[in-house]
């Protein structure tokens, strides 16, 4: 084989294999980056749960997947991090949220439950006080 | 007015009544019938106005509306599949076609998105096609991908491309 044509193969071969590579390792860190984006939305399902306001994460992780979509790797996975960042932060206060939130909700139901005893109990009362204040002033001849 | 017993036992039914009414309301989900909604709309990200005659191998513009009312974040992603002997998915069945462009996202509770995309209109063979878009979610129990049932399809005469 002539000089030449092993090195035009020789080339060609070269360029397949980087090509191979190149996809390779981008198929491999948009996967990976997958991987953490189905990691992040449990966790933030779980902090929706708790009543923690997750609207920032979210719109971040919008980003980050638009990124992906547009083949920036390296940027979606920088936001990435930073969303894993906030996340840890959202999580520490998660469980005060929940309990702030849970003793509210059971503070209204008492209140509302209260109603009708407070009815039981005040409105003769109320009724009778204002029964004698319309009519203190009468005179009985 | 007089309150006599029987007006006091009217007033404490509604007392009652209202009250629990008020704790239902308390305690029940923010959606007591969660959802999500899929729509395809044209170009202006108007309803109406889709193509009915497209060119083999063009390129299509639509808006495509997601909304989340399903008590929690959701991850989604949009398939558009061509479906050429007129099958369509089904309520608990999608199409048995690998998609030809895929749109993720993530929405809020009670949050919704209009996405404008575009859509290689391709057929090898029949003369009417049809562009399904099928909406899929991230099961985060699972950890996998779980179609929705809610899909919206859109039928098209194909014309082949006039070389001169």
């Amino acid at each position: 084989m002539p000089r030449v044509e092993i090195l035009i193969y020789g080339f060609i071969a070269c360029v397949a294999l980087t090509y191979t590579i190149v996809n390779v390792l981008f198929f491999v860190e948009a996967s990976d980056a997958y991987t953490q984006i189905y990691e992040l939305i449990r966790e933030i399902e779980l902090l929706h749960g708790k009543g923690v306001d997750v609207s920032g994460v979210i719109r971040d992780l919008n980003t980050a997947l638009e990124l992906l979509e547009a083949g920036r790797h390296a940027e979606a996975e920088s936001i990435l991090k930073q969303i894993r960042r906030d996340v840890e932060n959202l999580k520490s206060t998660a469980d005060k949220v929940h309990l702030y939130l849970l003793t509210t909700k059971l503070g209204s139901v008492i209140a509302i439950a209260c109603i009708p005893v407070l009815v039981y109990l005040l409105l003769p009362r109320l009724y009778l006080y204002l029964w004698y204040k319309t009519r203190k002033h009468w005179l009985v001849r | 007015m007089i309150l006599d017993e029987e007006v006091f036992a009217v007033i404490m039914a509604i007392s009652i009544v209202i009250s629990a009414v008020g704790i239902a309301v308390v305690l029940s989900p923010e959606i007591p019938e969660p959802f999500m909604s899929l729509g395809l709309l044209n170009e202006n990200c108007k309803m109406g106005g889709l193509p009915s005659t497209v060119m083999n191998n063009s390129v299509l513009r639509f808006c495509i509306f997601v909304s989340n009312y399903m008590n929690k974040p959701v991850l989604y992603r949009v398939d558009y599949k061509i479906s050429e002997d007129g099958l369509l998915p089904i309520n608990n069945t999608p199409l048995d076609l690998s998609p030809s462009k895929s749109w993720h996202g993530i929405l809020n509770n009670k949050e919704n998105t209009t996405m404008l995309v575009e859509v290689l209109v391709k057929s090898s063979s029949s003369r009417r096609i049809t562009l399904v878009f099928e909406l899929w979610i991230f099961d985060t129990s699972s950890q996998s991908w779980k179609y929705t049932g809610i899909w919206n399809h859109h039928h098209v005469n194909v014309t082949p491309v006039i070389r001169t």
